[in-house]
């Protein structure tokens, strides 16, 4: 009997897109130094030192606050409960917002919650 | 239900000093560097992960260590016990001789462990009366062969 065998690869890569939140719009300006600090903060809570080396940062925007972090995919979940976990930055009540977890970094090119259709009203 | 998995460590304490034995180390101490260690190597979660099942027993004639640590973190603790250099008050380190499922085969490791080890203590003898001890017991550990 012949038996077909059908392969895939797992990436070994997670990327995340996630957005830092402050309780009344409290801070505005967040450089990409303490941006990744903050993230290293929130996964060494948790993680401790080692966990810390398996996260980075990909790109950061301040306008928003917006980051890629890139991670390994055994590391996801413990990235994915660090990040939640942390609340507090200088004091002020804050929360990363995690928006699209994806395999491919492509794939977050696009965020169907993020599109606006043009109508136009009569 | 299913049965609670568990891994033995079974440690050297190696002291930077180069002396042998501190009789003021305490179980606790141990217990306690090893949570720090944990702790500061994998955080909240590693502790919570290996507090579960973390018990030590301390030999300390021969300073030596057996740690039971839930089978899920071991490999946890080994690397964090790869860190610790100060233990207690003391500078010192652990080197890690097996790892085993239960504490059977690592006591029985254990005493095969010190056989090998009764020989090296011949040559650091001063007086003839510690060389007669040391031969004496090395003669009543290993099986003669009766001809």
């Amino acid at each position: 009997m012949k038996v077909r065998k059908t392969k895939f690869s797992v990436s070994k890569k997670c990327y995340f897109r996630i957005q830092l939140e402050f309780e009344n719009e409290g801070y505005k300006d967040i450089g990409e130094t303490m941006f990744k600090f903050e993230v290293q903060q929130a996964v060494k809570n948790l993680c401790g030192e080692i966990g810390e080396s398996f996260v980075d940062v990909l790109k950061y925007d301040p306008l928003f606050r917006e980051a890629i972090l890139v991670t390994c995919e055994r590391f996801r979940v413990q990235l994915h409960g660090a990040l939640t976990l942390f609340n507090c930055y200088e004091n002020k009540r804050c929360a990363f917002r995690i928006h699209q977890i994806s395999s491919n970094l492509m794939n977050l090119v696009s965020d169907s919650r993020r599109m606006g259709l043009p109508i136009k009203s009569v | 239900m299913v049965r609670q998995k568990n891994r033995y460590l079974l440690c050297e304490i190696i002291y930077i000093d180069g002396r042998r034995l501190h009789r003021n180390l305490q179980q606790r101490d141990i217990y306690h560097c090893v949570r720090n260690a944990l702790a500061k190597e994998h955080g909240e979660y590693g502790v919570a992960l290996a507090l579960r099942s973390l018990s030590i027993q301390a030999y300390f004639h021969p300073n030596i260590v057996m740690i039971r640590v839930s089978r899920d973190a071991h490999k946890m603790l080994q690397s964090a016990l790869f860190f610790i250099r100060k233990i207690g008050q003391y500078e010192a380190f652990f080197n890690t001789l097996h790892i085993s499922g239960t504490i059977r085969t690592c006591q029985k490791f254990y005493v095969g462990y010190l056989r090998r080890e009764l020989p090296k203590l011949l040559r650091e003898c001063k007086t003839p009366e510690e060389e007669k001890e040391v031969k004496k017991a090395i003669s009543s550990c290993v099986p003669v062969e009766v001809t």
